[in-house]
């Protein structure tokens, strides 16, 4: 028996009956209402009713229809969660409300109901779609935590909106001039708030944090982000804070505070694992005024001066394993006392390093880009993986009156480089480097294991180390000497080995053909065994003569140099 | 409420280092799976513990397929014995689970079973699998127009004029 035959059966509608609604009823509606002689205005309103009742009759359909669709089988507090999802922004920036996703509630009735009834869906408060639009997302989410975010100058009532709700707000981003609000934050606790970022775009003056924020109330506060802002260090001391990070250049000209409020904070907020501070240190004194005992830290971030780096890093005591990044700047006000040389003592003792044996296994040098720095990077551990691991030590040194050969030098005896496994030259950005930088730099590291080039600079002067120009090739071969005696791997980026002009320039890079197989000879007659080239022009001619030495040399020929960013070493 | 039947100690296999569960799925197939691998699923763990009050074995009926209950345990077998954020609801509010590349590629299935596959992670009440769900469905209509939702789940427009012009609609977009 058919499935229509069944349905018969029992009487149920089947679609025959739709088929036959046209013949038995809407035919004789139509000649009924052709029929009328009543004015045409009342018969279009009839027919207009009719109209009106067929689109009624499709709607439900339609939802019926919906009622059957598999994205409908799934719960609603499930649909809720996939809107939420589509609310945020992933990676990056998780918790940034995304344009568009509001669209769902245009889809059907179903989905609109969830959306309005999934509070969490209206807690990203944002104020620059107008006041009504603020006050119906407050409404709509109902009493969950909310993230509110400023961008912009708020009206007297959106100010209060913001007041008003403190108590249940968990995320606070202001970035704009609320000097206003500011004043309004000192009058209320905020109990469940763990992110507060306030900054202040450089074209406004910077905003003056009140001294009373939350009432001292702040249970919960986790995240503190401070950008183009004045303060003082005592009016921060929220004991939960976990992650800092300040930028506040003019802080000294604003309210200049002591270092005995700074090392009080510090020692006030025991819980801070992550520090980052940049241009904010007041100037300490070269005696201890007292240690500060930070065992949580596992990140600390310092930009300023030499001497401000060095006062913060002498009174901080036993971080043991965390991870530093100085960015070492001369004091606009007065550079008599900076010398980016006195920073790497203090950080020598804060990796633990001793003079027999450093901690340090990896090294890179790079330039800094348009100041003229170098840039220090450095680990403790090897671990071959395709995500580096967190570096123990990060210094980029401007080199202000001082040759970069004097700190080169510095950095060897200061870091204790004896213990090097592998090392990372980029001269990419770096026009200064020469064979006397290797020289110098590795002259103790005598278990360098894996060498990684990169530049044109770094492979010129690194073949001459043992080789010198091509001329003087055979008697330093002679001789056997090597920088590296125990290498056994080197890895070389954007070399030109053609030595052919590729960018037109009026002077293309010399061939390093011929210095680069004697420095390969030289090497594998220590360790050498193998040979990683990518980004590099070369030709398959010159892998081969470079495999007639070397044992294992790998060449990735699907990666190619990308001209414009390898012209600037060259 | 699931179904429990009592069954047979032959229909399972004996208890090695993690016991063994019997899954039924809706179409009557028989899983055996270890404990450990469905430990993530907070309703497999609550029926678990009922057992051990009655020292009986027993079978756990499903209402869905095997089908479904396969990519299931598929992904509790990657699982087994890590850690995952979303699980531990004090420890990771909804939507900020990191994206995991190998869920992905699990999820890199049909619209319709990829909607199995999130109603029986929350019948199973398995969380990380749900958010990873939701975020997958999420993705598929994130920047589309109504009208490409619409499209994409099969769903129709059934708003009435009066509800598609409401004062309360142009606080939706």
């Amino acid at each position: 028996m058919s499935t229509q035959a069944v349905a018969e059966l029992h009487g149920e509608p089947t679609s025959s009956s739709v088929e036959k609604y046209w013949p038995t009823v809407l035919r004789p509606r139509l000649d009924y209402l052709s029929s009328l002689d009543v004015d045409d205005d009342r018969v279009r309103a009839l027919i207009d009713g009719d109209i009106g009742d067929i689109h009624e009759v499709i709607r439900v359909l339609n939802t019926c229809r919906n009622d059957r669709a598999p994205i409908s089988r799934i719960p609603s507090e499930l649909l809720g969660r996939i809107f939420h999802f589509l609310s945020r922004r992933e990676a990056l920036q998780p918790r940034t409300p995304e344009a568009g996703w509001i669209s769902v509630t245009h889809v059907c009735r179903r989905w609109r109901h969830t959306a309005l009834q999934y509070p969490g869906l209206w807690s990203n408060i944002i104020f620059s779609l107008g006041l009504r639009w603020t006050e119906e997302m407050l409404a709509r989410s109902k009493t969950v935590p909310l993230d509110v975010l400023v961008t912009g100058t708020l009206r007297p009532r959106e100010s209060q909106l913001v007041i008003e709700h403190l108590d249940r707000t968990e995320d606070l981003h202001l970035t704009a001039p609320v000097q206003t609000l500011l004043q309004d934050l000192t009058t209320e606790p905020v109990p469940v708030l763990t992110t507060f970022e306030i900054s202040s775009v450089p074209e406004y003056s910077p905003l003056m944090l009140p001294e009373d924020l939350f009432a001292h109330s702040a249970p919960r506060l986790q995240t503190l982000i401070i950008h183009n802002c004045v303060f003082s260090w005592p009016s921060l001391v929220f004991n939960s804070i976990t992650y800092l990070n300040i930028w506040s250049p003019l802080q000294a000209m604003y309210v200049p505070n002591t270092a005995e409020q700074f090392l009080d904070f510090l020692r006030d907020c025991p819980n801070l694992e992550d520090v980052r501070l940049y241009g904010c240190i007041p100037r300490l004194p070269l005696h201890h005024l007292h240690n500060i005992h930070m065992q949580r830290l596992k990140r600390l971030d310092v930009l300023g001066p030499a001497r401000s780096i060095v006062g913060v890093l002498d009174h901080l005591h036993a971080v043991p394993g965390a991870s530093l990044r100085l960015t070492v700047r001369f004091s606009m006000r007065d550079d008599r006392d900076d010398d980016s040389r006195a920073v790497i003592p203090s950080v020598s003792a804060h990796l633990g390093d001793s003079h027999h044996s450093s901690p340090l296994l990896v090294l890179s040098i790079a330039g800094g880009g348009a100041r003229r720095t170098v840039v220090v990077t450095a680990w403790t551990v090897i671990q071959a993986s395709e995500t580096v691991p967190t570096p123990a030590l990060h210094m980029e040194l401007e080199l202000r009156r001082l040759p970069a050969i004097d700190m080169l030098t510095h950095l060897r005896d200061g870091l204790h480089l004896g213990s090097l496994r592998v090392a990372s030259v980029d001269t990419t950005f770096n026009r200064d480097w020469s064979v006397l930088h290797w020289d110098v730099l590795f002259a103790h590291s005598m278990d360098m294991r894996h060498v990684i080039l990169s530049g044109q600079l770094a492979a010129e002067t690194l073949f001459e180390t043992s080789c010198g120009p091509v001329g003087a090739a055979q008697s330093n071969q002679a001789s056997g000497y090597s920088l590296f005696p125990s290498l056994v791997t080197i890895s070389i980026s954007r070399v030109n080995f053609i030595g052919e002009d590729h960018a037109g320039t009026s002077q293309p890079p010399a061939p390093v053909v011929q210095p680069a197989l004697a420095w390969l000879q030289l090497q594998c007659r220590h360790n050498l065994r193998k040979v990683n080239i990518s980004e590099c022009w070369i030709t398959p001619d010159i892998v081969d003569a470079m495999r007639e030495t070397v044992t294992d040399v790998v060449w990735d020929e699907q990666v190619e140099p990308i001209l414009s960013d390898s012209l600037e070493g060259w | 409420m699931p179904t429990i039947v009592s069954v047979d100690d032959s229909t399972v296999p004996g208890e090695g280092s993690s016991r063994l569960l019997l899954l039924v799925s809706s179409d009557n197939k028989h899983i055996v799976v270890e404990e450990d691998i469905m430990s993530r699923s907070r309703f497999i763990s609550k029926q678990v513990e009922g057992f051990e009050a009655t020292s009986q074995r027993h079978a756990i009926l499903l209402p869905f397929s095997s089908f479904v209950l396969n990519k299931v345990i598929e992904y509790c077998s990657h699982y087994r014995g890590y850690y995952l954020l979303e699980d531990d609801p004090d420890a990771a509010p909804p939507g900020r689970s990191p994206v995991r590349e190998w869920d992905q590629e699990f999820l890199d299935v049909d619209r319709n079973m990829l909607l199995r596959i999130i109603k029986a992670a929350h019948y199973l009440e398995i969380k990380s699998l749900v958010g990873s769900c939701a975020r997958a469905i999420a993705d598929m209509i994130r920047g589309k127009t109504t009208e490409e939702m619409r499209e994409i789940l099969g769903v129709e427009n059934d708003f009435t004029p009066e509800e598609e012009h409401s004062p309360s609609s142009k606080c939706t977009g």
